[in-house]
């Protein structure tokens, strides 16, 4: 299932400018950034990172497919997997986490996994037309990253990784404002809860047997997936490989 | 050739016996009815057996005190019932924690017992309910606490329930062990480190055609409107007796509205119909209580409490191994039994008390081990307490509801870590040099699932060449780490294997052999004469 919150793959739209949207600094605790992504110039769907308080969610609006992390104890982290076709959430404890082996890095959830990254890349200049965000590039692991990265966000404005002829790329294209962002975070607290602890216990239910026979948990580290579901973890990943 | 060799080791082990091997442990003295025991010696860390004839003599010595172990078996001998459950505790759970308690204590481990293990009398039970080979929990604790099976899903109401179909189980409530004792003027308890409201703590007190009805948030409305109630309404609402005395464990969330913001978390309840549950039931009890962490549970006063509701979480407790780094404290499961036994124990007319491990079973579905195993191990605690607190008229029924897909593979040399790597004998029978490989040359760990979500670990690059992980590069002895899988699911599952039961007291032996699940309660019925004193006790 992890695989498939990101696979919402279609068309590519010609890219804007990676210094046309330079959003400001919200006032709020409650905002969002939105993401085109692309596939080798193919538009592969699109991805929120809605930020609420101290919680962090990516949200997949085309699938209605969400990963919400609640993050006020950073030595205590929760997690909420979203569902929003069948208004379903399943909880995951601070216990559940360990027990699944997830060791959670809370800079790589808020920030794509970008902000570890920086250090290995090479700082260039300001972005055109968007003081507040700076360039970087290089290799990573096989992978060369183009990041246009704003600092008081602390996102990437855009986001391009080359690797093995593949290009893929994240461009923000919207902020997200509050009143959506709370919509979005109280709808999500109506959807029906199941504990992720029960669920092995509840095969008649149609829906969780689907997550049990498929499987939903299938990284140790799950911060972000890319557009073919692949993790993007803080270890220079976002090229993705094989499985 | 082989009475040659009996005798052998015979001699050997009687000249050693006088230069003084040390007794196994077994049991301590019970303390008269009412009053504490003398601490016993049993689960006491067992000897390293380094001599061949200290084998002998302990077998013959333990085969000697089983032949004078004598429990009065008549009718009603029992004044009062220990059922400890361990949910999802197969066989190989307790091998595995046997050992790893033994390790934990600087022990090789395998002859080392869990508390339990020292009971006299041992059986296997065939855990299968009505409609499935292989069950959950609702059917298999139903069929502990009303002497019948029943289908998947139902929690004590027979199998002529359809699930999910409130009025078909209309009519179709079974009586349970606990609620007999409440009629018959005994005082009751129920503990569990999962929620209260969750299938098998569910079956003591409350009759439900669907285990997941925990709140009415959980239920259809035209359930409510035909006349079902969920399942933390049936505990507080509970008319049998006085009143259950004690209800101990996890799934707050359950018995406040969605209104009310947790304690701990801040999060909303779940009731959608106002109640707080909380409230109702120091309203409905005198000399009653309501705690939720764990200084306020060992400030209960337990010598005038009468009625003790403890929820120390939303859902349900931590795990035993992440118990200390919870945020508010919770009791561990030996002290909730303990401090149980001290306000049941006040009633003259005796006791029932159920006690769940209920996590062993979530740790296994997650494909964590050592979690399961830590939780199994706090269950061995409880049950030393029980052992020691109880008296000699008390029958403790230690057993599982089911088994897990949790396996114990290859051939470890003796003392191998349990949750390590396997490494086995060389040609001299000595410990080899390295770690025992699969046909591609990669190590493996004693431990593994059957199925569930330790296949393959997910995107790692090393599970490219032969399809599993490089183990040596893993602390696999972590906490945290999660077993292989040979089959890949999302959660591991059930298995459908016998799983034993343990007991001791009055009415022990009547546990022996193969046994069908749902004789455990005409086991303790009988032993403790449920159903007599419960058509005694009424008007």
């Amino acid at each position: 299932m992890l695989r498939s919150l990101l696979t919402a793959t279609s068309l590519l739209l010609a890219l804007p400018a990676a210094a046309s949207f330079c959003p400001d600094q919200p006032a709020t605790g409650s905002w969002g950034l939105s993401y085109q992504l692309d596939n080798n110039g193919q538009r592969s769907g699109t991805l929120e990172i809605l930020r609420h308080g101290s919680d962090t969610a990516l949200y997949n609006p085309d699938r209605q497919i969400g990963e919400w992390w609640v993050l006020a104890d950073s030595k205590r982290p929760r997690f909420h997997r979203l569902f929003g076709e069948q208004q379903r959430r399943i909880d995951y404890t601070t216990g559940d986490l360990r027990a699944l082996g997830v060791n959670v890095n809370i800079d790589s959830i808020e920030s794509f996994a970008m902000a570890p990254l920086l250090s290995h890349l090479k700082a260039g200049d300001a972005v055109a037309d968007c003081p507040a965000a700076r360039h970087y590039s290089g290799e990573i692991n096989g992978s060369h990253y183009e990041v246009n990265w704003h600092s008081a966000l602390k996102l990437p404005l855009l986001l391009e990784t080359r690797k093995a002829g593949q290009v893929r790329r994240w461009q923000a294209n919207a902020l997200i404002n509050e009143p959506t962002v709370n919509q979005r975070f109280g709808q999500w607290l109506d959807f029906q809860p199941t504990d992720f602890a029960d669920i092995g216990d509840m095969e008649t239910d149609p829906f969780l047997a689907k997550l049990i026979t498929q499987g939903f948990i299938e990284h140790a580290h799950p911060t972000a997936y890319n557009s073919d579901g692949t993790v993007i973890s803080s270890e220079g990943d976002h090229a993705g490989h094989g499985h | 050739m082989e009475f040659k060799k009996l005798a052998l080791a015979l001699a050997i082990g009687l000249s050693l016996a006088l230069s003084g091997c040390g007794d196994d442990g077994d049991d301590g003295v019970a303390g008269t009815p009412g009053q504490n025991g003398t601490p016993g010696q049993d689960g006491a860390p067992g000897r390293d057996y380094t001599e061949v004839n200290s084998w002998y003599t302990s077998a013959s010595a333990a085969v000697s005190r089983a032949s004078t172990t004598n429990f009065n078996e008549t009718a009603g001998a029992a004044k009062n019932v220990i059922l400890f459950v361990g949910d999802g505790m197969g066989i190989s759970t307790l091998t595995a924690a046997r050992i790893l308690e033994g390790q934990l204590a600087g022990e090789m481990g395998e002859d080392h017992r869990l508390s339990f293990e020292t009971f006299p009398h041992v059986g296997l039970v065939k855990t299968y309910s009505s409609n499935q080979q292989t069950p959950d929990s609702a059917p298999t604790m139903t069929a502990m606490v009303t002497g019948v099976k029943t289908k998947d899903g139902l929690v004590s109401v027979s199998d002529a329930a359809v699930r999910s179909n409130c009025t078909s189980g209309q009519g179709q409530e079974l009586v349970t062990s606990l609620m007999l004792a409440e009629m018959a003027g005994m005082s009751t308890g129920i503990i569990s480190t999962a929620r209260l409201t969750h299938a098998t703590p569910a079956a003591t007190y409350a009759h439900s055609v669907n285990r997941d009805w925990e709140a009415d948030s959980n239920m259809p409305a035209q359930a409510i409107t035909d006349g079902c109630k969920d399942i933390a309404a049936q505990l507080i609402d509970f008319s049998y007796g006085d009143g259950i005395e004690v209800a101990l464990g996890g799934g707050r969330s359950y018995f406040t509205p969605n209104t009310t913001q947790d304690p701990e978390y801040g999060s909303n309840g779940r009731r959608r119909d106002g109640r707080d549950l909380t409230a109702e039931w120091t309203s409905k009890y005198s000399n009653s209580a309501y705690v939720w962490n764990r200084d306020q549970f060992l400030a209960v006063d337990t010598s005038t409490t009468d009625h003790l509701l403890g929820l120390f979480e939303p859902s349900h407790l931590q795990y035993e191994a992440d118990r200390a780094d919870d945020t508010a404290g919770e009791p561990s499961l030996a002290e909730m039994t303990s401090r149980s036994l001290d306000i049941l124990k006040r009633n003259d007319n005796g006791y029932f008390l159920m006690v769940e491990a209920g996590r062993i079973d979530h740790a296994h579905h997650a494909g964590n081990a050592a979690r399961a195993l830590h939780d199994t191990i706090a269950l061995s605690d409880a049950v030393r307490v029980a052992i020691e607190k109880a008296g000699p008229d008390t029958l403790i029924l230690v057993t599982a509801d089911h088994s897990h897909v949790f396996t114990i593979a290859g051939y470890p040399t003796r003392g191998n870590p349990i949750l390590g790597l396997v490494r086995g004998n060389n040609a001299d029978g000595k410990p080899a040099a390295g770690y025992d490989t699969d046909a591609n040359g990669m190590p493996y760990t004693t431990l593994g699932y059957a199925n569930g979500p330790g296949f393959g670990f997910g995107s790692d690059p090393m599970n490219q060449d032969d399809q599993r992980p490089d183990l040596n590069l893993y602390d696999v002895t972590s906490i945290d780490f999660r077993q292989e899988a040979t089959v890949p699911m999302g959660s591991e599952t059930h298995a459908g294997e016998d799983v034993a039961v343990f007991a001791t007291g009055p009415g022990a032996s009547l546990v022996s052999g193969s046994i069908e699940q749902h004789a455990l309660f005409h086991v303790m019925a009988r032993a403790a004469n449920l159903v007599a004193r419960a058509e005694a006790a009424q008007p």
